[in-house]
């Protein structure tokens, strides 16, 4: 678990800097997506056997892309917006990739990954989500 | 006898009609030669047309008649400016044309001169009032190199000839004292440091950005030539045996083959984005015809692409290879067939063995090697507009992919590249990059040359493809538009039929055809491979010695000075391109409403053969090659200012080597103009 809150602290703390920030009242879906995006590919990797080093490195770009497209551009100028949404995206899709392995070692879903997948999704959607609305409201005051 | 007048009565219209009166009557060869009519004060010269040349059998000035015995005929006719000439024509084998650039009337329709099995044409008399090389062209489809049958007339004295070699001595002069003034990164006195981002130019560059952009603008570009690839194996296999009739012919072999080079000089390595023929294996692997695929999986054994092929060599020597048997490759559609279903099939192959990117074409394909070695000079680039973001970035998506485009298929970093070699244009990195630091930039010619050149450590492979294809541009022009039949019968394996699919058989050589190939294939991989390279050394050590640089090898500097063929090859090449296009632009127009050579007209874009002036040719070609020796000199200097460090050894190696390029230089303008 202290993997987990170190890798959304990261996660959230950068999304907030280049989306959430320059957004004003983003729905659930929105504000979760570039999150969602990165864990739905990573769960696809996975699962067709792709090499996990090199696709948590893509998913550096998916959450730079999915951050680009929620505001409304298709590049940046910003070297370090690439940077650290890339660094961020990486280490987020490594541990949820290590996640997974680990429940399946654990042997609590032998019947697949499914319903775990699921359960780390809401789990993390739910995070960020409470953390957007923190952040937010820190900002409001 | 009906035939007989008929051939009267045209001969008799064509003189109405052109002032050049034509005579044609039935006669036997010794007729044809013991038999001469008096013209006054007009020579009589006996040509005999055969497949695929024209023998001056015998000559007639006055009382005095000169008769060359079977197998020393010559091949030019050399007369005199004013001469008034009657040729007196007739076929060896079946019916030819007779056209002589400038002087006789143009090749359609009742105007062409047609030269019957067992007649005797005669034409003339003709006045030769304006000095020069002229060609004397076949203008009725005879066979297979029927577009090549050609023979020289040289009216002197040929000024043209003469004004050409000393333009060739004064441009090397000029460009040698440019270069002796120290010029800084210039070409010709143009900056290399200076160059134009086209994305960023008004109204073009923002539709050009959002088209490259676009992830089916690769997909748009290569359909349509996919198609054509499709027709081209269709006529190549099961169209008319006859080249020059058949589309895989006329529109690979003589549009294609011309037009690539100007693709390259204004356009790099455009062919390269728009060739269909990686595209099946491509396709394949990524599962995707032009989206990215999601996830990453490839249709691919993915085993590691030999280290050995990550080089030019292949590509080299398959051009070399596959210029061995051109006078077949250009001539008979069923080669063609096969060569193309090849270069469709080994891409699809190393797609699904190795790891799914762009081996083929980097490594093997023929075209390929030459378009990204010539490319250096062209004047477009796909570059990065700052390399220090590139540099600072992390991400490199233009090595990794995104989700908007994949990682180079050409297995370089677009970010930092500096030459046009190995980048095939594709744009994935406009696509991948989300800095949007990716652009297309218009630079002068060999802008990043004498750095590539300078860093050359052991680019043997990019040496002799230099070697290769400057070589090979000579030959080109020697067998496809020179007088010598000896050299174009040899390469030909003396075969005198198309075919395709059906009658491949034909095309079995004899023992003396084969002999005669293989000196033939010894002649020119001889001097492309040993002669030249041989040559070249010996000159780059001349240079070292006279530039008195003990610190670098004379290999090196043989390596780094081969890439002023870079330019120099393009342009005699371009040279080249416009004898094929301007003589020969009926037949792949044609080819378009006839593809495969059955009398189709289905967008009525049937033409009779008919070249567009060619008696300006030389002087259309001449500017190319002075053009060329120009930038090779430079070249020359820029790579040895770069390799030296120092002007005055620069300038002395370049003196020396400057040499040898006019030298070069005067090979071609004997061949065009001599």
């Amino acid at each position: 678990m202290g993997g987990e809150s170190e890798a959304i602290q990261k996660l959230t703390s950068a999304i907030y800097k280049w989306y959430w920030s320059r957004k004003n009242d983003l729905s659930r879906d929105d504000a979760i997506k570039p999150a969602l995006d990165v864990l739905e590919y990573i769960y696809k990797a996975r699962k067709e056997g792709l090499d996990k080093r090199s696709e948590a490195a893509y998913c550096g770009s998916i959450l730079l892309y999915s951050v680009l497209s929620l505001t409304g551009r298709r590049h940046t100028s910003e070297v370090d917006e690439a940077n650290e949404l890339y660094e961020v995206g990486k280490n987020l899709a490594s541990f949820i990739w290590d996640e997974l392995d680990e429940m399946r070692n654990d042997d609590k879903d032998p019947d697949g990954l499914d319903p775990t997948y699921s359960e780390l999704l809401s789990r993390i959607s739910d995070t960020i989500w409470k953390k957007y609305k923190t952040l937010k409201e820190g900002s409001n005051e | 006898m009906s035939s007989k007048i008929l051939v009267i009565i045209s001969a008799i219209l064509l003189a109405f009609l052109l002032g050049i009166p034509v005579n044609a009557h039935v006669v036997s060869e010794k007729e044809w030669l013991n038999d001469p009519h008096d013209h006054g004060d007009a020579k009589i010269v006996f040509v005999k047309a055969y497949q695929f040349g024209f023998a001056i059998k015998a000559i007639q000035d006055g009382s005095k008649i000169i008769v060359y015995p079977e197998g020393s005929e010559p091949s030019v006719l050399e007369v005199e400016e004013g001469d008034r000439i009657v040729f007196r024509v007739i076929s060896g084998d079946v019916t030819h044309g007779f056209y002589i650039d400038g002087y006789t009337p143009t090749a359609v329709g009742d105007n062409r001169i047609v030269i019957e099995p067992g007649k005797i044409v005669e034409v003339g008399p003709i006045t030769f009032n304006k000095p020069g090389k002229i060609k004397l062209r076949c203008s009725v489809t005879c066979g297979p190199l029927h577009p090549f049958m050609v023979s020289d007339i040289i009216v002197k004295p040929n000024i043209f000839f003469y004004i050409l070699m000393a333009s060739t001595f004064t441009i090397a002069g000029l460009t040698l004292l440019y270069t002796s003034r120290a010029p800084e990164n210039r070409m010709l006195g143009v900056s290399l440091d200076k160059d134009l981002d086209l994305l960023k130019v008004r109204v073009i560059g923002p539709i050009l950005k959002r088209f490259l952009q676009w992830r089916g603008a690769h997909f748009t570009l290569i359909l349509p030539n996919l198609l054509i690839f499709m027709v081209v194996l269709a006529a190549g296999f099961f169209g008319n045996p006859t080249g020059n009739k058949n589309f895989s012919i006329a529109v690979v072999w003589i549009l294609w083959f011309a037009a690539v080079e100007f693709l390259i000089l204004f356009g790099s390595r455009t062919w390269c984005t728009i060739c269909p023929l990686p595209a099946f294996g491509e396709w394949i692997a990524r599962r995707r015809i032009y989206s990215v695929h999601n996830p990453r999986k490839w249709t691919s054994l993915g085993k590691k692409w030999p280290k050995s092929l990550n080089n030019m060599w292949v590509s080299a020597l398959s051009f070399l290879g596959i210029s061995l048997i051109v006078p077949w490759l250009v001539t008979r559609p069923v080669v063609t067939g096969l060569l193309f279903a090849l270069l469709i099939a080994i891409p699809l192959f190393t797609h699904i063995i190795f790891d799914p990117q762009r081996n083929f074409c980097r490594s093997i394909c023929p075209a390929n090697g030459y378009i990204g070695y010539h490319s250096n000079a062209s004047i477009f680039a796909v570059r990065s507009r700052d390399k220090s973001v590139c540099d600072k970035h992390r991400p490199k998506e233009c090595i990794r992919g995104s989700p908007t485009g994949y990682g180079c298929p050409w297995k370089i970093y677009p970010g930092g590249h500096n030459e046009n070699t190995y980048c095939g244009q594709c744009y994935e990195c406009l696509r991948s990059c989300p800095l949007d630091n990716m652009t297309l930039k218009l630079r002068m010619i060999g802008q990043d040359l004498a750095k590539i050149a300078a860093k050359a450590k052991n680019k043997f492979d990019e040496a002799w493809m230099g070697f290769i294809r400057f070589t090979l541009a000579v030959f080109y022009e020697l067998v496809f538009f020179g007088p010598y039949f000896w050299i174009k019968d040899w390469g030909n394996m003396g075969i005198i039929y198309g075919a395709n699919l059906a009658t491949i058989g034909l095309l079995t050589p004899s023992l003396e055809g084969l002999n005669n190939w293989f000196k033939w294939a010894l002649i020119v991989a001889g001097v492309a491979l040993v002669g030249y390279p041989a040559v070249f050394y010996g000159f780059s050590w001349l240079a070292k010695k006279l530039a008195g640089e003990n610190g670098i090898s004379t290999r090196q500097l043989f390596l780094s000075f081969s890439y002023a063929l870079v330019p120099y090859g393009l342009f005699l090449w371009l040279a080249f391109a416009f004898s094929l296009i301007l003589v020969n632009w009926a037949y792949p127009i044609t080819a378009f409403s006839d593809p495969l050579g059955w009398g189709w007209n289905i967008f009525g874009t049937k033409f009779e053969w008919n070249p567009i002036s060619p008696e300006v040719l030389p002087y259309l070609q001449a500017p190319l090659l002075l053009i060329g020796l120009a930038l090779a000199i430079n070249t020359t200097y820029n790579i040895a200012r770069e390799l030296l460090n120092d002007h005055a050894k620069a300038f002395r190696a370049t003196l020396v080597m400057g040499i040898l390029h006019t030298m070069a230089g005067l090979v071609f303008v004997w061949i065009v103009a001599g």
